[in-house]
């Protein structure tokens, strides 16, 4: 039987080492390099793989999504990139215009896109639009209303905005936590219209913030209040409506919205293509789909937040219950009341995030 | 290629690293701090602007005083519970059971820090199991503690008394016991023994978990973000919503640059007792 001798230590060797590590960089690379593929920055919703996977599949390519939480991490992003890193912008319509003002955005030629098929009142051209060119399409929105559990909570109740002023619902209050849609909705408590609000009234705006915050139990992003109003720990979220609620009516059907007699403020994203796009053909494509009706259904109930779509043949191919989560029928009237959201000028958006901080701190 | 410089060439991708993706950013942090934004752009001009906004708006320097008081408080309370328990671990825990005490100290380690903060928040809502449970056995009305600072402090202190435990631990066990039975030969009773051997060796360890606990509280976001309720903001989130919100960089920047110039002056000053106490 022969010794078997212990196992001597192998020496390393540092240029074999080194050529392993290039060549396993070197695969990844080219690996990398091979796969086709679309780029996409947008806000999370487009981040569900079930809105875009006909699309991957009748186009053989992969789509990329990478979401960002906030106007300002979208331009992190961008500063952070070189043209042709990114090929498809979302981002809040009113937000089109900086970018095409920017020269990042590539115009979008109007007759290839079912622009006749969108809700007129999403349009933005101020926003959307430069110097006779389309940068932007609007693509899905909805409301900063309230969002409540209405087993807790009578909607005749709190469809007058000031009715949250009343110390019964002291606790029972959250604040989405969003400066500039928070301001806009207490000015409107105050009849103060979004485009009338200036340095002169912001102190009247301030005082029924302040005491909105005697009443609230808590101010946070969507996660948060999303999460409060799920475990009972408020009974309404001001700011909130559809992309708060709509998505949870499986397991939560108690919770909903509305949109107050005061009006509200409506968001809404719009979709561009990246001036720098290696593929804008491709890019076209998928701005094609993403306006389709069927692109539109999918979109409007995306796992990450619901909202309306911009197409209106979109209708059809969406079921009666998803309906009446959106409130699809009230969306006339809605978007007759409500206030999309506009430019501020930078002294008075300074002043707006100033009075929120100090609300915040007070 | 001489041997010699092999060495130097294994410390090549590990100083590539820290000079790409820490000094070179950290570079950039100051630079920007010193400019403005100016819609998607950076100002041209370098001020001081940002610094002189921080300072003398009233908001910014509550969130500064925030951050520490919420430093100071969780240190505390933290202190307070992983002495004992690191005490009892070293002195009165058979080895058996000083593995098994090591090892739920570092259980929270283990879990996401992000999914251990909304599991806090869960457990303290109204409907919550910790709300139930006081209620049921009617120690006090189920009060929902979630998004109340109460809450934040809650969170950092589940795990810093673990990381305060450890730190402070590994201080005791050194201890050589001779040092104990000697001072007990020679009359001591167990305050002095306390006092006059087992807290002056001990207070390296305070010492480096305490400076710990209160930098790394400090620094968090994510405890006070999800647990906090919003309502008292620490420094943490006041950058976060010049980021996310503003996209306004060099002020975020200028805040940052607040925040690491205290985490440096306690790390230094930790380090200076900590020397002390180890001589």
């Amino acid at each position: 039987m022969s010794k078997v001798s212990p196992a001597k230590p192998r020496a390393v060797r540092p240029r074999r080492a080194l050529l392993v590590a290039l060549a396993v960089a070197g695969t990844l690379v080219v690996g990398h390099a091979d796969a086709a593929e679309l780029n996409v920055v947008a806000w999370c919703d487009h981040q569900d793989p079930n809105t875009f996977e006909p699309f991957e599949k009748a186009n053989d390519v992969k789509v990329n999504v990478k979401s960002y939480e906030g106007t300002g991490t979208l331009v992190s992003y961008i500063q952070q990139s070189t043209p042709g890193d990114w090929d498809i912008v979302s981002v809040d319509s009113v937000d089109i215009i900086k970018l095409a003002k920017a020269g990042l955005l590539e115009p979008l030629e109007e007759g290839a896109y079912p622009l006749d098929d969108i809700y007129p009142e999403i349009f933005m051209p101020e926003s959307e639009t430069l110097d006779g060119k389309r940068y932007g399409i609007p693509e899905k929105f909805g409301y900063n209303a309230l969002a409540y559990n209405s087993k807790n909570v009578d909607a005749d109740e709190i469809k007058d905005l000031n009715a949250l002023l009343d110390p019964k619902y002291k606790d029972r209050i959250a604040i989405y936590d969003y400066y500039f849609t928070a301001i806009q909705t207490a000015a409107l408590m105050n009849g103060i219209e979004p485009d009338e609000i200036n340095a002169e009234n912001m102190p009247k705006i301030a005082e029924t913030l302040k005491k909105l915050k005697a009443n609230a139990k808590l101010f946070g992003d969507i996660p948060t209040v999303q999460t409060a109003l799920a475990t009972g720990d408020v009974d309404i979220v001001f700011g909130g409506a559809e992309f708060l609620v709509a998505g949870m009516g499986d397991t939560k059907p108690e919770l909903t919205w509305l949109l107050p007699e005061q009006g509200g403020l409506r968001w809404q994203s719009s979709i561009g293509i990246f001036e720098g796009s290696k593929q804008k053909d491709l890019a076209k494509k998928f701005v094609e789909w993403t306006l389709s009706p069927e692109g539109q259904a999918r979109f409007a109930q995306s796992s990450c937040y619901w909202g309306m779509p911009g197409n209106k043949k979109a209708g059809p191919l969406i079921s009666d219950e998803a309906k009446a989560r959106l409130q699809w029928e009230e969306q006339p009237a809605y978007l007759e009341r409500s206030y999309a959201y506009t430019a501020t000028d930078p002294e008075l958006d300074k002043l707006m995030v100033e009075t929120w901080a100090e609300l915040q701190q007070d | 290629m001489r041997k010699g410089l092999w060495p130097t060439l294994y410390l090549f991708p590990a100083s590539a690293l820290f000079v790409l993706f820490f000094v070179l950013p950290l570079a950039a942090m100051i630079w920007m701090s010193f400019y403005q934004q100016q819609g998607f752009v950076l100002g041209t001009e370098a001020t001081l602007a940002n610094y002189l906004n921080f300072f003398s708006k009233p908001y910014y320097l509550q969130a500064l005083w925030n951050s520490l008081w919420m430093g100071m408080v969780v240190t505390g309370i933290s202190l307070l519970i992983a002495y004992p328990l690191a005490y009892i671990l070293s002195f009165h825990a058979s080895a058996t059971w000083q593995r098994i005490g090591i090892m739920v100290c570092m259980l929270p380690f283990w879990t996401s820090y992000v999914v251990r903060s909304y599991s806090w928040l869960l457990a303290l809502s109204n409907n919550g199991v910790v709300s139930q449970a006081a209620d049921s056995i009617g120690f006090f009305p189920a009060v929902g503690l979630a998004n109340t600072t109460a809450a934040t402090i809650i969170g950092f202190v589940h795990f810093f008394v673990m990381l305060l435990s450890l730190t402070i631990f590994s201080s005791l066990v050194r201890i050589p016991r001779s040092y104990i039975r000697a001072a007990q030969d020679l009359g001591a009773g167990w305050p002095s023994v306390f006092t006059r051997i087992i807290w002056p060796l001990s207070l390296p360890g305070v010492i480096a978990g305490v400076m710990l606990t209160f930098v790394l509280t400090l620094g968090d976001y994510v405890t006070p973000q999800i647990l906090g309720g919003g309502k008292e903001l620490v420094l943490t989130q006041v950058i976060m919503l010049q980021v996310q919100r503003q996209g306004n960089f060099p002020m975020a920047g200028a805040i940052n640059l607040v925040l690491m110039a205290i985490s440096i002056a306690v790390t230094l000053i930790a380090n200076r007792a900590i020397s002390k106490a180890s001589r």
